[in-house]
């Protein structure tokens, strides 16, 4: 089920969120949890199994590392516990994310025909793979206990807000709101409030930017030129932020009517002023999760510079990977190393002197470079791509005019709405008509975007036949 | 990052302990409303057909439910809602308004031209050059296998050509010269294959003042038709006894498939029509039908008047001499009253609903000549055209 369906809006969510508000405290967790089981069960049907599999797995291996921690003389088996559930959790990640890119790559190198698979990659599972690792290896570390109640653990990983588009809530962050949480109207309204800007977001503006960059992509496939190839570029940076942003808006706002505060994941990424500064406002749980579990176990920065770069690069290809089974995504990941390490050895004290709209050019150009890898649907059409962004097409053509003009204001406001701006002025608007005005101005805002939203969902749908049907 | 955000929330609650009320009940109205459309849906009853989309909804039963967890559910269910939404059509409307206010000009894959006339938007990659040769193969071989029979091809052109001037700044349309200029080169190799090109006369009428075009629908008018009609009689060599026909009526608040599919708030159309010649007969599959239909004028597709639509085959008897097969698509129904005044029969083939095979047909019905009528983006987009070459090898 996503957020953005009716079937989630209209009954799903109302449902949910009522008859957690008023079941008594201890009840609360065990209805999460067979609801987000029907969430997840709804669209994935046997797909479930994998994910209560992981669960138990990892709510036994939590249980036994934690066992063994008392245990000077069983420290070789603890950390055989955590190795072998580190392996089955990335196993099964690998597996239905990777195997048939594996396949195909090795038929493509040695010129075999291999069948490929036909598994379905389970909706989130790079999400909760993440979160479950991320308890093992804290529990491992010491920096919490196991989880004796399956109850509370298996809701942290089933959490319908956060289980299949992030963010990637560590066990750590929520383990006290597990056993203990508050629904509180004003955090719930607040929740409610921060749900509809995020559908907004998602259905105004990233899926019509979607539709046009879909557009603008069809026609570079007949005739390219610049002003084209640059139209996409910066359609798809505006897709994936408004995209990614409102999934995460709405994940957030749904853990507030559940008396839950997951962390950001965004922190207007596309004002930085480096590339460095990016990605600590761009998914910011992910970064923190590899440097958390990836980075700093590897030993950081602190044995010499070498070392430092090699934990940077595996860092960064992991990044990629995980976004993708694909070239393109490695590559991305790759890039941004490259530019991290540039930043970090090279320019990156210029960059710090120099003026701040010097820093905020440069973070953009290598940003919208960035996703023109991400989203290039594989190298040959990348290296069309960025051909075509150096000026290599044809002419400027009437289309790209048309694109240009037609939807000049909405890239307007979108570039103007990815910056910090609109919330600062809404907040002084605010501000200005007290504290139940303020309420007021918030809430008819949301049922205003609420209502757009579903006209825009509803659009979506309306297909209309010209013909008799057959 | 959005500590201070709480803090600011914290604050308030501290001063203003009202708005703890103010968001309870904003909170349970909130869910309680959405629910309660949820459950609109299910209890208000359902409509099983949409005329605006002329296609049937979706919609459920309780017994349905028993396919929960079936790998289809979740997608029946979701169109079940969307087609089930109360004030549907009107929330579409809303977003096709928004749309047109921010600058968007094709809604729905239709343009938003000026003087409120709409465009179907068929692109290059729609119509592209590869579609002309499939085409033309079938043609091919149809021409071939009936050497004698001589074949006249109108392909009419797009509204966007003859109207270009109304299309949005800058908006892309497939490449029409192009392809006309290949049916051109295609039609000088054949000996029985006569094109006939018709946008010069529909030029000259347009220049008349006359509308040619719905401004919110994909068809022609009575004057585009009959401008047609009058350039394809004179290719005859004969003079159009139709030529003069002027509509005797006009039949307001016609909102045509492109109003439909746009959404978009813009004046209705006005069909107009004529009745001539009277006391012609007509029958579609079998059975005897009625060349006009003014009981259509009264429904939402006002086109429909001319013969109630498209059907796989007909056949007209007119008040003039001799016999023509048309092979078309739906342009032709504005267009073919007129050729009742020019000939004695005509059969009439839409290859979209047509599954036998037209050889066999021409075989059982000798025909003097024939006609293929289509839009241009039609036939280019329309994948049964390659049909008429079905059983000929």
């Amino acid at each position: 089920m996503v957020f953005s369906s009716f079937a989630f809006l209209l009954l799903f969510m109302s449902i949910t969120v009522l008859l957690h508000w008023v079941l008594p405290a201890k009840w609360r967790n065990p209805f999460l949890l067979l609801v987000s089981l029907i969430f997840y069960a709804y669209g994935e049907q046997i797909y479930t199994v994998v994910m209560l599999v992981t669960i138990g797995v990892d709510y036994l291996a939590g249980l036994w590392i934690g066992a063994l921690e008392q245990r000077p003389d069983r420290q070789g088996l603890r950390r055989a516990v955590l190795i072998g559930t580190v392996i089955l959790n990335l196993g099964s990640l690998c597996f239905f994310k990777y195997t048939n890119f594996l396949l195909q790559t090795v038929s493509d190198v040695f010129g075999y025909t291999v069948s490929l698979l036909k598994v379905a990659m389970p909706i989130g599972i790079s999400f909760y793979t993440f979160q479950n690792l991320s308890y093992v290896l804290d529990v491992y570390a010491g920096r919490t206990r196991a989880q004796k109640n399956f109850i509370r653990f298996a809701t942290y990983v089933a959490l319908f807000p956060q289980l299949i588009a992030g963010p990637i809530v560590r066990y750590v962050e929520v383990e006290e709101q597990l056993v203990a949480r508050r629904v509180d109207p004003e955090k719930m309204a607040q929740g409610i409030f921060r749900f509809c800007v995020g559908l907004a977001k998602k259905v105004l503006l990233a899926n019509q930017v979607g539709l046009w960059a879909s557009q603008v992509q069809e026609l570079r496939s007949v005739q390219d030129d610049v002003l084209l190839a640059w139209l996409a570029a910066l359609m798809v940076t505006f897709q994936i932020y408004f995209d990614f942003s409102g999934y995460s808006d709405m994940a957030i706002g749904l853990g507030h009517m559940l008396g839950f505060d997951f962390p950001e994941n965004f922190h207007y990424p596309y004002e930085a002023r480096s590339i460095t500064d990016f990605w600590r406002r761009w998914h910011m749980t992910l970064s923190g999760w590899f440097r958390e579990y990836v980075y700093i176990p590897l030993g950081g920065n602190r044995h010499g510079k070498a070392r430092q770069v090699f934990n940077l690069f595996l860092v960064w290809f992991l990044t990629g990977l995980w976004h993708g089974a694909g070239w393109t995504f490695i590559l991305w990941g790759l890039y941004f190393f490259v530019l991290l390490v540039l930043e970090k050895f090279v320019w990156g004290r210029f960059l710090d002197k120099a003026p701040a709209f010097v820093g905020h050019l440069y973070a953009l150009f290598f940003i919208v470079i960035g996703w023109v890898i991400f989203f290039a649907e594989d190298l040959p059409s990348l290296g069309q791509w960025l051909a075509a962004l150096a000026g290599a097409g044809a002419g400027v053509g009437t289309q790209g005019l048309y694109f240009a003009l037609t939807h000049a204001l909405p890239l307007l406001a979108m570039a103007v709405g990815s910056t910090h701006l609109p919330r600062l002025l809404f907040g002084k608007v605010k501000e200005k008509c007290g504290v139940r005005g303020g309420f007021a101005l918030c809430a008819l805002g949301t049922v205003g975007l609420l209502l757009l939203s579903v006209a825009f969902l509803e659009a979506d749908t309306f297909n209309p036949f010209l013909y008799f049907r057959f | 990052m959005d500590h201070t955000k709480l803090e600011k929330t914290e604050n308030v609650q501290a001063k203003e302990p009202n708005l703890k009320r103010v968001s309870f009940w904003f909170s349970l109205v909130f869910f309680l409303v959405l629910l309660t459309v949820g459950l609109l849906c299910f209890i208000l009853p359902q409509e099983t057909f949409s005329e605006n989309e002329n296609r049937v909804l979706s919609t459920f039963r309780p017994s349905d439910f028993s396919g929960l967890g079936d790998e289809h559910f979740q997608e029946d269910f979701e169109s079940f809602l969307t087609d089930q939404f109360p004030g549907r059509e009107n929330l579409v409307r809303l977003s096709s308004g928004l749309k047109y206010a921010t600058g968007t000009r094709d809604i729905g894959g239709v343009y938003a031209g000026r003087n409120g006339r709409l465009f179907l938007q068929v692109t290059e990659k729609d119509a592209s050059a590869g579609k002309w040769e499939d085409r033309e193969a079938a043609l091919n071989a149809f021409l071939d296998a009936f050497p004698e029979l001589q074949t006249d091809l109108i392909l009419v052109p797009p509204a966007s050509a003859l109207y270009a001037g109304e299309l949005p700044a800058f908006a892309y349309t497939f490449d029409y010269p192009a392809r006309i200029g290949q049916a051109r080169a295609f039609a000088r190799t054949k000996d029985n294959l006569n094109l006939i090109e018709v946008e010069s006369a529909l030029q000259n009428a347009k220049e008349q003042g006359q509308n040619l075009y719905y401004r919110t629908d994909h068809h022609w008018t009575f004057y585009g038709a009959r401008a047609a009609y009058c350039a394809y009689l004179e290719q005859l060599g004969r003079t159009p006894a139709a030529g003069d026909a002027l509509p005797v009526s006009e039949d307001g608040d016609f909102y045509g498939t492109l109003a439909s599919k746009s959404m978009l708030p813009v004046d209705p159309d006005r069909l107009q029509y004529s009745l001539l010649p009277e006391g012609c007969t007509a029958t579609a599959d079998g059975k005897e039908i009625a060349v006009y239909h003014p009981e259509r004028l009264e429904g939402k597709d006002h086109y429909l008047f001319f013969f109630d639509g498209n059907h796989a085959q007909m056949e007209l008897h007119g008040k003039g001499q001799g016999s023509v097969l048309v092979v078309k698509d739906s342009f032709a129904n504005a267009f073919l009253p007129f050729l009742l005044s020019d000939f004695e029969t005509i059969h009439v083939i839409d290859l979209r609903y047509f599954s036998e095979s037209l050889a066999e047909y021409l075989s059982a019905h000798p025909v003097d000549r024939v006609l293929i009528l289509y839009e241009t983006g039609n036939l280019l987009t329309d994948l049964h055209f390659t049909k008429i070459a079905f059983g000929l090898n």
